[in-house]
């Protein structure tokens, strides 16, 4: 049986999902989240049923992308998601909204289980749901109570699931049939029909509300504050960025010192060969350029997932949203943009819920501006090799403050280009965000292990992947030169530095960094050099640019199979040490503060990442759009990264 | 020789997996797209 999980957008459908299917779909309390249907399985009496996961939806009557998915899979038989079941979702503590969506789905006759959800925030706001009287106004539906978020209710569920008959034709609203509702005139005259009927028979399955100050009111009144609000979320953020520096350092110069060690150790008990070289110069520090930095995704994602889970990311949306409107932004904007900070791919998608789609546009266009986790990597390397660990004021780390300021520059830089864009890009309809703010809550620990376990999964196994391929052609392209190109640059460089009277090791890593630039990826960075010169970047920095477009975080993965292959094995040092002791050709220092300061802006504007550019092609189903993107991200990231390095040098 | 060949092997591997990921990213039609943002979702009504 083909069964579809619906519901308003917030109500937990989605746990829902997961606690009947086992699967991990991202959970969140704003609107938003779930933009494309999911399908899972479920097993009832051994037998195995299909549930999709749809978006999110305030009635079935659409105004979006994503609710359009909703009224096509719904109302058209013929469609191939035209489910055999429902089952729809309601927040306990919201009936009388929750319950136009329901009446319409009941009414389209389909077999239909009511999931009362969130009985224990309707418990806390003092709402007793009277199952009786609901069952009287719906005949026909099967109602179970549940409490999703702490697993109760799955049970009921599936033994609801397994009652599922067909219906024998009762409607709520007999005299509309929702599915031949087209105009959007009719549509709002049925829907407040609907409403109406609905006030009616609220006395009969709902206590009468008491109203009064929750603890919740009493929060919101300082955190969405106008003022403090703002304040309040600034120190959150920097918070959460000086934790990430204070608390990663251990484990990153552990895991940074294991694969150091783990190289030389292959080299120990591995013959000599090409394959020895493949592995400790271009898969171990490959890999190794991706594990050193789950720390800092982990502790990211930690304390979103509790900012998510305590309620307090909704008041962020909201305050974000007032700050925008001012700008002429498109209140539902405000998500896309936010879920960026952790991937743009999701916050691209989640532009679907936009109506307008010149506003749609304007969003996936800036969308990936916002720092996204895919730069931590690249920020903390470069901020850890050019910003000193100091402290300001005596409490706050420096390196953590810089950090803060790149996200924050992220940010502005999205808001500023929106509103250049919308001078081009002239908008007939002003959007609103609906959202409404849910109580807050204390954090459920599972809830945000899976989050950072997901999240670091996703990191690890298909970046990783990406940043392994990638290493394993570097190294082969640093490894081998055109003819005997390398070995006479080699052999010349060897003689010289004898003749200087060098011992043996610095003659090794003069003239392995000779053949390095002597190597196919050598010629290459040198022949991109003049360009980026500017920014006070070297070839080898340049190189990793070109390899970072797949995905931000492969930077690292190729400055460390560079360097390993320069080095070549003599000195068994981290990465970051190794950049710290580069020198251009006159002895300076490549990392300057100048220098690493720039490629930061740069990785700020830049779009570097291959799957984004895709994404953005799938969206708006044409080259165009990912090209002006790429186009404008790269103009923008240049001539930052150039005017940061003439400023600071 | 084993170390030459296994070598030539795995970057054969890496390779064909890049050129594989920017296929499927950008030209291939296997994509689970049936909500794009922009394509116009058509309905039929009853």
């Amino acid at each position: 049986m083909k069964i579809a999980l619906l519901g308003n957008p917030n109500t937990g459908k989605s746990t829902v999902f997961n606690l009947l299917t086992g699967m991990r779909q991202h959970v969140a309390n704003f609107p938003g989240v779930t933009v494309d249907k999911k399908v899972g399985k479920c097993k009832v009496n051994d037998q195995e049923h299909e549930l999709i996961d749809f978006p999110g939806t305030y009635s079935i009557y659409p105004r979006s992308k994503d609710e359009e998915v909703v009224y096509h899979s719904l109302c058209d038989t013929e469609s191939a998601n035209y489910p055999d079941a429902a089952i729809v979702v309601v927040d306990a503590s919201n009936l009388e909204r929750n319950l136009l969506f329901f009446s319409q789905i009941y009414d389209l006759q389909l077999p239909v289980v009511l999931v009362l959800n969130m009985t224990d925030v309707a418990k806390k706001k003092q709402k007793v749901c009277r199952v009786e009287g609901l069952q009287k106004v719906f005949p026909e539906a099967i109602i179970v109570e549940a409490n999703a978020r702490v697993g109760i209710g799955k049970e009921r569920i599936l033994n609801a699931i397994s009652m599922l008959d067909k219906r024998e034709g009762h409607r709520f609203q007999p005299e509309t049939n929702v599915a031949e509702v087209d105009a959007i005139s009719r549509q709002e005259n049925e829907t407040e029909e609907r409403f109406k009927r609905i006030a009616s028979h609220l006395p009969s399955i709902e206590s009468p509300i008491i109203k009064k100050d929750s603890g919740s009111t009493k929060l919101d009144r300082i955190l969405v504050h106008p003022v403090w609000g703002y304040a309040i979320f600034a120190v959150i953020l920097l918070i959460i960025f000086q934790f990430i520096f204070a608390f990663a350092a251990i484990p990153m110069d552990l895991i940074d010192g294991s694969f150091a060690d783990l190289s030389d150790w292959i080299a120990s008990v591995m013959p000599e060969g090409v394959l020895t070289n493949l592995i400790t110069q271009g898969i171990v520090p490959g890999i190794g350029g991706v594990v050193i930095f789950i720390p800092q995704i982990a502790l990211l994602f930690f304390f979103l997932a509790i900012l998510e889970e305590t309620g307090y990311l909704s008041r962020v949306v909201f305050i974000m949203d007032r700050l925008m409107r001012p700008l002429g932004l498109n209140g539902k904007s405000v998500v896309p943009l936010l879920s960026s900070v952790a991937c743009a791919i999701p916050g691209i998608m989640s532009a679907r819920t936009i109506s307008d789609w010149k506003e749609r546009m304007i969003t996936i266009m800036v969308a990936p501006l916002m720092s996204c986790s895919a730069r931590i990597p690249v920020y903390t390397l470069l901020i850890a090799l050019v910003i000193p660990n100091e402290r300001l004021f005596g409490f706050m780390n420096l390196q953590g403050l810089v950090l803060f300021g790149l996200y924050a520059l992220g940010t502005l830089s999205a808001l500023a280009i929106a509103i250049i864009l919308k001078w081009f890009i002239k908008t007939k309809e002003k959007g609103f965000l609906m959202l409404e703010m849910p109580s807050y809550k204390v954090p459920s620990p599972r809830n945000i292990v899976i989050v950072v376990w997901e999240k670091v999964r996703l990191f690890v196994w298909d970046a990783g992947k990406i940043i392994l391929a990638i290493s394993i052609v570097l190294w082969a392209l640093a490894s081998y030169g055109p003819g005997n190109r390398m070995q006479e640059a080699g052999n010349k460089a060897h003689r010289m530095y004898a003749e200087q009277g060098y011992s043996e090791a610095e003659i090794n890593q003069h003239v392995a960094s000779v053949e390095l630039e002597n190597s196919y990826i050598g010629i290459m960075g040198k022949t991109i050099e003049p360009v980026i010169k500017p920014m006070g970047y070297d070839w080898k920095i340049g190189i990793s640019l070109i390899t970072s477009f797949a995905a931000r975080e492969v930077f690292v993965g190729s400055m460390a199979t560079i360097y390993a292959v320069q080095d070549d094995g003599e000195l068994n040092r981290p990465l970051i040490e190794k950049m710290r002791a580069e020198k251009r050709s006159d002895g300076t220092p490549v990392y300057t503060l100048a220098a690493g300061a720039s490629l930061m802006v740069f990785y700020v504007f830049a779009m570097q990442c291959m799957a984004t550019l895709a994404v953005v092609k799938r969206e708006t189903k044409s080259w165009k759009w990912p090209l002006i993107q790429m186009g404008y991200m790269g103009a923008l990231a240049y001539f930052a990264a150039w005017a940061t390095f003439i400023l600071l040098s | 020789m084993i170390q030459k060949i296994l070598a030539i092997a795995i970057l054969g591997v890496a390779v064909l997996y890049l050129g594989k990921q920017f296929y499927v990213r950008f030209f291939s039609k296997k994509t689970n797209c049936d909500s794009c943002a922009v394509s116009q979702i058509k309905v039929e009504k009853k």
